[in-house]
């Protein structure tokens, strides 16, 4: 993929757009990841994939988390069809600051966002639905070849 | 056309509506989560696989599983009986002794309820782009602890069930180098979850 300049000023300013709004957390958290993929610094990658591990980023920790509740809910309901004895009404978890949190709960208020739909329109806006589906696609050597 | 300013303005504003969302999967939320779907997605298979679930540790149909490494059963877990009377434990971060002595918190570890022996493990790892090799690594010196190694009895078992095989569940994409490693040490990665 060889971008123009003006594609390439848009990456660039977009991914440090991106980078300055996680919180410290966050960016800790994506330089475990990138140091685990022999990332050393987030600048080492092209502006474009810079940009595409960003969302890829965001997604996991943002967006996921409405499928996920959705397909526990759904597991939960095949298993109590299969088993009776199998009912469980309420899932609740810990978060780090020890808050109990229901699973149902928190499945109502990200169904309620639209999490996904969000998502989608925002690529779809930017005109790089296919492009970031072809990010998660493929491998990061097909990807360094683009 | 759309401009490049139009463009950074819609990355604005959608970070805006991300602020909104932070609350919800903020201080590891979304790793919970990811956890409990894996460790659902496990029941799920064991079910297939003949077995029977039985909720244990379960107050007013409220399942509650440790949220951080703890006694495996002082909180919500799921007992299975297979057609030949034998009982396992599927336990949530319950913590467990390796063959040095010291305790560890594989993410999920599937246990004989008799003796104790543990049959399985499987990690976690909620995580974007591609998962790091040193993972890999690290789970590779897992099953070795808590002694779920591809050799000895546990090779006779996984020809029969292959649900007790280890397992890395992550959102990330798999590394494509692991497959070796996956292959020598007997082991399954499920990615992009």
């Amino acid at each position: 993929m060889s971008l123009r300049n003006e594609e390439f000023d848009f990456f660039e300013e977009a991914s440090s757009l991106i980078y300055r709004w996680f919180s410290e957390e966050e960016r800790a958290q994506l330089h475990r990841e990138l140091s685990s993929e022999e990332v050393r610094n987030i600048l080492e990658l092209r502006p474009e994939l810079r940009f595409f591990r960003l969302l890829h980023f965001i997604q996991v920790k943002y967006i996921k988390v409405e499928e996920w509740v959705s397909r526990i809910s759904d597991l939960l309901e095949t298993l109590s069809s299969k088993n009776p004895d199998f009912l469980i009404e309420d899932l609740v978890f810990k978060d780090v600051n020890n808050e109990d949190v229901s699973l149902f709960e928190l499945q109502e208020k990200v169904t309620e966002a639209k999490l996904q739909t969000a998502f989608e329109d925002f690529l779809r806006q930017l005109g790089l639905r296919k492009e970031f589906e072809y990010y998660i696609g493929s491998s990061q050597k097909e990807w360094r070849e683009w | 056309m759309v401009t490049k300013r139009q463009r950074l303005q819609f990355i604005n504003n959608f970070l805006i509506f991300l602020g909104g969302l932070k609350p919800l999967v903020a201080n590891s939320r979304d790793e919970r989560v990811f956890e409990l779907l894996c460790y659902f997605r496990k029941v799920d298979e064991l079910v297939n696989r003949g077995k029977t679930p039985l909720l244990q540790n379960v107050h007013n149909r409220r399942f509650a599983p440790h949220s951080k490494p703890g006694d495996p059963l002082s909180a919500s877990y799921i007992s299975f009986q297979d057609i030949r009377g034998e009982s396992f434990d599927l336990f949530l971060n319950g913590k467990f002794q390796g063959k040095s002595g010291v305790e560890h918190s594989p993410d999920i570890v599937l246990r004989e309820t008799r003796n104790k022996k543990i049959l399985s493990i499987y990690e976690c790892k909620n995580h974007s782009g591609t998962l790091g090799l040193s993972y890999y690594r690290e789970f590779i010196g897992y099953l070795q602890e808590m002694k779920v190694q591809k050799w000895g009895r546990s090779t006779t078992f996984r020809s029969f069930y292959p649900e007790l095989r280890p397992c890395i569940y992550t959102s990330a994409k798999a590394n494509p180098s692991s497959n070796l490693m996956r292959d020598q040490y007997d082991f399954e990665v499920v990615d992009q979850l």
